[in-house]
């Protein structure tokens, strides 16, 4: 089975990770790791600071790829077999997009927001549109 | 990051022939051994930990590039490039054959300097107008440079 996993550049993805393996091993799934430079926050950062759109994309999908060989070294040592995939888009149009091409059997996002009522509620607002557009089981870690 | 400090240019091969993706981890292997960094690591210890990875999902990055890449006990990191005439299955994701490779060994203390490599040659690389100037370089010491630019 495959498992689409959404891999954000925060230590929340480290902890997802960390439940997420044992279970790919019980579930016998290869894990597609996702990693999303969101041209939301692309935007929103480079109006806030005086980086242009471009320097923060390269940043943002560094950490990215940071991230995914982190991860990929900790499925390594769990032994998950494991997949890296990153792509600058909408978030929600590109989780739909890997759901379509890949058809995993289990979507599971890190959803640790660091911030406070308002980031909850906007993460809360994408997992609901994004739980609308998917057809497959998803796992909020 | 100056990933051209990285590479040396006796590690960079152009236009080789290969068979399958045995084959390629076996001349990126080769061009590995040459450098003094190694030291005692054998080829068939290298060999067997690349494709132990491998069987662990492949680390082809789609759009034809593979970055096969390990921990091993060597003093430095240590990085090869390999542009290959023929296309070649790697068993990537997207299924594409892949042309362009990079293998990277690197020491454990040095982690944090493996994962800004790996991160930074991902990202060029999938930018197709990269790949592109890559598949029409000359000469090893272009590679080097055009590498040397991000």
């Amino acid at each position: 089975m495959k498992i689409l996993f959404i891999v954000e550049t925060h230590q929340g993805a480290i902890k997802a990770a960390e439940q997420l393996f044992p279970l790919a091993l019980k579930m016998n799934g290869d894990i597609i790791a996702l990693n999303i430079s969101d041209i939301l926050i692309i935007k929103r950062i480079s109006q806030s600071s005086d980086k242009s759109e471009s320097e923060i994309a390269i940043e943002m999908e560094e950490d990215g790829w940071k991230y995914l060989y982190y991860i990929e070294e900790m499925a390594k040592n769990f032994g998950v077999k494991i997949f890296l995939e990153q792509e600058e888009g909408y978030f929600e149009s590109v989780i739909s997009k890997y759901v379509d091409k890949f058809q995993p059997g289990l979507l599971a996002i890190s959803c640790r927001v660091s911030g406070g009522t308002s980031e909850i509620k906007n993460m809360a607002k994408i997992i609901e549109s994004i739980r609308n557009n998917i057809k497959c089981p998803m796992l909020l870690l | 990051m100056d990933i051209a400090k990285y590479l040396r240019l006796e590690s960079i091969a152009l236009d080789i022939k290969c068979k399958n993706k045995k084959g390629i981890i076996e001349k990126l292997a080769d061009l590995i051994l040459k450098d003094d960094k190694v030291g005692n690591i054998s080829k068939s210890e290298l060999l067997h930990d690349i494709l132990k990875r491998e069987e662990l999902g492949s680390t082809g990055i789609g759009e034809g590039v593979a970055l096969p890449h390990i921990h091993a006990e060597i003093s430095d990191i240590t990085m090869a490039f390999i542009r290959s005439k023929n296309k070649i299955d790697f068993d990537a994701l997207d299924n594409q054959p892949c042309q362009i490779f990079f293998m990277i060994v690197a020491p454990v203390s040095k982690n944090s300097e493996y994962l800004k490599l790996l991160a930074t040659i991902s990202r060029i690389m999938k930018k197709s107008a990269n790949r592109k100037t890559i598949l029409n370089l000359k000469t090893p010491e272009q590679v080097r440079d055009f590498l040397g630019e991000f």
